[in-house]
């Protein structure tokens, strides 16, 4: 229980300053009539939901004896901090908490202002989202696209009730500070890790080895089902039969399909994973040489890797086994700022028809929030 | 208020034309025309069904108008509204709301969206003409656009091969059973001398009985039950009705889950009245319904996928039906009816959750499987359901295999003088059979037969004919003038007009057929049909166009040729059984050689690799 909890907090670099409340949020997704539910799901718990994880987690570091432990290691919890398990159903827009029952007087006083917080985050969540569904008019009153994006995930008749991970092209591995105050259009896997706690780049080993199979293989997923819908994808879902309780095949004798459904594909560019992280690249280049089966990924380029040198603020990429420098072919002063979020999600630009072409057109650049 | 009942009709139709003239991404509008339909259709369902309540619950006939009339034939649009009928809408009316609320938001953004509605549209146009019919004619009118529509939603997908293979699987059982009714209808036009409403169906009956005519009487109840047993995949029929199912999900649900599945226990309600004093009738319908029930029950349990099971315990449900139909409990088939249409709709829409379900049940509730040893004979029954009793193949091999065998001991035809002296002889036979149509002898019916079976020959030649598709076409217009030329010289006196319908008909379609052939050909000069080359992808409406052609070539309501070639009829006489046989294979092959060409020609995968291609399998 120690080793666990210990390896995740430092992992995300999350080792002093606790707050009062720390939520684990897992993620899941409610859709009905869908027998690709599993890829909407967790798919680092094998297609279900990571309720369960978040809760474990909380309650190893809810421990009594396992804070004992952790502070003859270095990492000191204070008594009044408290962790959360809770989930974020991804395609409903709706946020479960557990065991909030153990939480102290004050702690719950602040869980409750916390809770109307991430309720505003879910309805402008779901307002961004919703730009993407022709059957939702964006335009609404937040609390009205947010019911419809939740009757939407229970519907029987929706064969998109999420678009899940599409779009996916980039994981940023840093300080959440690094990336604070950019749009990317919901493109990006963030995954939280600080370099000044780990100056030799021990950790950074630890994190690096589930970037590639889990980022880059949802990143591959899309890639492949986008390319070839029709054979390394599943087609379109809508003659989909369930076969055995494993797969679906088109029709009654048909083959199994694999990969990803044309309605979870649409929007989808189908570009590489560009991994990003923080640190000096001689240090990130150890972390992902530490073992063969991390370093094929980079290796043979089934993803893009880039470090982010902290001090010098400068970018080197990584190709034929190093690291080089690389200059943005883009001028900042091109990359445009975002003022009020509301009209601008409200103004973007919608697909002329509804081909698969014109579904990626309404892909938004990169922008800066002010 | 008995003109209402064309309401039924009109507002599907005119709907259906009205989403013709939006794009595929309207969806809005399309949206719209749809939803003023189905509503309309409750309505008018209920509304008309009140209205019946109201006046005591008199059966309603009703003649629309005559299509065609001479001293032997009448040809007209004749409704009728029952209790059977009323069943059949109300049911029919919101089971088409569902479904098309269903797939306004399920079909969003597939390239065919358009096409699914248009095809809904015409098929409820088709539903409401069949049960609405009053006289068989009016019931062969939409149970021909049923068909039609049938083809077009499961070659929904129409660049894969499996759709398209399992589409003209589904056309040539249809085929049977399309040309097995006008052989009923051409029979009760020969026992009663006159076109008989099924009001009058009771009367059809004491004339059989009467004139001592039980040889005529068996044959059209034969030609009833046919028809019914195959459009209600009942026994040995069954295989078409799991392989349908390749459209979307809400098309299956629709048409192979409820309306279209149950028409042949319509028909056999229809008809009731005719045959419900023939015991043998009734065994026969009853031993077709318990063999299925039993046989589709056997095969659901053990089915691996989902739609294919439901698929199966519908037609066990309607094997259930004949044999309350037989037995005469007609309130308990219609209840059983809406009963089973509406479950297998649910059932079929929501079939994609079964994985949800199921794998939710399992994780909460596992039970690891005990080892068991299974007896020889459980073993056994298992094997034989989960070959579908082997039924698809013994169709194949004993139904289809010979015709394709004698079509390619024809092979011989294939040289370009045999169709020039074919068309040659054509012409003349047709020429010198209406200009002396009393005074050459016919040789005792020797004639006739020997042309019909040169048109015959003709149309097998082509429907296993694996080179030019332009040369199948033509072998195909040549066998209609030997068809034509055999009947003229079988009647005594032939009206012009008729022979001016069928042909008029015919050759518009064959001129259609030829243009749209000819313009495939110019792309790369190859149009053998030994292959699938999916032309549809890129010429759209030269495929549209063909399928119309491909249609007009058989007599589809589309044009005169349909009142043609049901007046044709009329001139064989009720004691030619060879001429008749002969002539019933031609109709039905011909439309299947036509279909052919429109299969290999324009759907299946594409042959161009610039763009995403599916194998052959999926």
């Amino acid at each position: 229980m120690v080793t666990r909890g210990e390896n995740f907090l430092r992992g995300i670099g999350l080792v002093k300053n606790f707050a009062p409340i720390v939520y684990f949020v897992a993620h899941g997704s409610s859709s009905a009539n869908n027998p690709h539910h599993g890829a909407h799901d967790c798919g680092a718990c094998s297609g279900r939901p990571g309720a369960t994880n978040a809760r474990v987690q909380s309650y190893i570091l809810n421990h009594k004896k396992v804070r004992e432990i952790l502070e003859t290691k270095g990492i000191v919890i204070p008594d009044t901090t408290q962790f959360i398990g809770s989930m974020h159903d991804t395609a409903a827009d709706v946020w479960g908490y557990y065991d909030e029952a153990i939480l102290t007087t004050e702690n719950a006083q602040r869980h409750l202002i916390n809770k109307q917080n991430f309720e505003t985050a879910l309805n402008l969540n779901a307002k961004e989202r919703s730009r993407r569904f022709a059957s939702i008019n964006t335009k609404q009153e937040l609390a009205q696209v947010r019911k419809a994006i939740h009757s939407r995930s229970v519907s029987l008749f929706e064969p998109r009730p999420e678009l899940g991970h599409g779009t996916n092209t980039l994981a940023i591995i840093g300080r959440r500070q690094t990336s604070k105050r950019l749009f990317l259009d919901r493109r990006a896997f963030l995954n939280s890790y600080d370099y000044t706690t780990d100056p030799d780049g021990a950790i950074l080993t630890a994190v690096m080895r589930p970037i590639g199979l889990v980022c880059g293989g949802i990143n591959l997923e899309y890639y492949f089902s986008r390319v070839d819908n029709i054979k390394m994808g599943a087609g379109t879902k809508l003659p989909h039969n369930v076969m055995g309780l494993f797969g679906v095949a088109n029709s009654s004798d048909g083959d199994l399909r694999p990969g990803l459904p044309w309605q979870m594909i649409e929007v989808h560019d189908p570009v590489r994973l560009l991994v990003i992280v923080e640190h000096q690249p001689d240090i990130v280049l150890k972390a992902i040489q530490s073992s063969p089966e991390v370093f094929e990924w980079y290796k043979n380029e089934w993803v893009h890797i880039v470090a982010l040198h902290p001090e010098e603020k400068q970018f080197y990429y990584f190709k034929n086994g190093a690291f080089t420098k690389y200059e943005p072919i883009t001028n900042a002063r091109e990359i445009k700022t975002i003022h009020n979020m509301e009209e601008f999600i409200e103004g973007a630009k919608e697909m002329e028809t509804n081909h698969i072409v014109h579904a990626t057109e309404e892909n938004l650049p990169v922008y800066l929030l002010d | 208020m008995y003109q209402l009942l064309i309401l039924f009709v009109a507002i599907p139709l005119l709907a259906f034309f009205a989403t013709l003239l939006w794009q595929n991404k309207s969806e809005k509008a399309i949206g719209k025309i749809v939803r003023f339909a189905k509503v309309s259709n409750i309505l008018i369902a209920l509304s008309f069904f009140v209205g019946w309540l109201l006046n005591e619950l008199e059966p309603i006939s009703y003649k629309v108008a005559t299509l065609y009339e001479t001293d032997h034939f009448v040809f007209a649009i004749q409704l009728y509204y029952d209790e059977v009928t009323a069943v059949f809408s109300i049911a029919g009316a919101f089971l088409f709301f569902l479904v098309a609320t269903f797939s306004k938001y399920y079909m969003h953004r597939d390239e065919g969206y358009k096409r699914f509605f248009n095809t809904i549209l015409l098929f409820a146009t088709a539903y409401n003409f069949i049960i609405l019919a009053g006289n068989f004619e009016t019931l062969f009118i939409g149970w021909e656009i049923k068909g039609i529509c049938s083809f077009i939603l499961i070659a929904f997908y129409r660049n894969r091969y499996l759709p398209v293979k399992n589409a003209f699987k589904a056309v040539s059982n249809y085929r049977i059973s399309d040309v097995a009714l006008m052989l009923a209808m051409w029979m009760m036009h020969h026992l009663t001398h006159q076109n008989i409403n099924f009001s009058q169906l009771g009367e059809a009956k004491k004339i059989a009985d009467a004139a001592n005519q039980t040889g005529m009487a068996i044959f059209i109840v034969c030609m009833i039950i046919l028809p019914a047993t195959i459009k209600s995949a009942q026994f040995p029929f069954t295989t078409w009705l799991p392989r349908a199912m390749e459209g979307p999900t809400a098309s299956s649900a629709i048409f192979y889950g409820s309306l279209s599945v149950h028409i042949g226990v319509f028909l056999l309600l229809r008809t009731h009245p005719f045959w419900e004093d023939m015991l043998w009738a009734k065994i026969v319908i009853i031993a077709i319904g318990a063999l299925t029930a039993i046989m589709a029950t056997m095969i659901a349990r053990v089915q691996p996928n989902v739609k294919t099971q439901i698929a199966y315990s519908s037609a066990a449900q309607i094997g259930l039906m004949f044999i309350e139909v037989a037995l005469g409990f007609h309130w308990l088939v219609l209840v059983h009816f809406a009963g089973n249409a509406f479950l297998r709709t649910y059932q079929l829409l929501v079939s994609p959750s079964v994985l949800n379900y199921l794998v939710h049940h399992q994780f909460f509730h596992y039970i690891k499987p005990t080892q068991k040893v299974v007896s020889k004979i459980k073993a056994s029954i298992y094997i034989l359901g989960i070959k579908e009793w082997n039924l698809d193949t013994i169709m194949f091999t004993y139904l289809w295999s010979p015709f394709k065998w004698l079509g390619r001991k024809l092979q011989f035809l294939q040289s370009t003088i045999f169709i020039a002296v074919l068309a040659v002889a054509g012409t003349a036979f047709l020429i010198l059979g209406y200009t002396n149509q009393n005074s050459i002898p016919s040789l005792d019916g020797a004639l006739p037969i020997v042309l019909i079976s040169i048109a015959l020959g003709v149309i097998l030649f082509a429907f296993s004919f694996r080179g030019s598709a332009i040369k199948a076409w033509n072998y195909l217009i040549t066998a209609h003038l030997f068809i034509m030329a055999a009947v003229l010289f079988n009647a005594h006196h032939i009206n012009l007009v008729e022979v001016i319908f069928y042909a008029s008909g015919v050759l518009l379609a064959f001129l259609l057929g030829y243009y749209c052939l000819q313009k495939i050909k110019a792309i790369d000069k190859d149009i053998s049909l030994n292959r699938f080359h999916g032309y549809v992808y890129e010429q759209n409406t030269t495929g549209f166009l063909f399928l119309i052609a491909a249609m007009g070539m058989l007599g589809f309501p589309l044009t005169a040729a349909f009142i043609g070639i049901d007046v044709l009829f009329t001139y064989v006489h009720s004691n030619q059984v060879v001429l008749i046989i002969l002539m019933a294979l031609c109709f039905i092959f011909i439309e299947l050689s036509a279909f052919r060409i429109l299969l290999r020609i324009y759907l299946g995968p594409h042959k161009k690799l610039n763009h995403p291609v599916a194998f052959r399998s999926s």
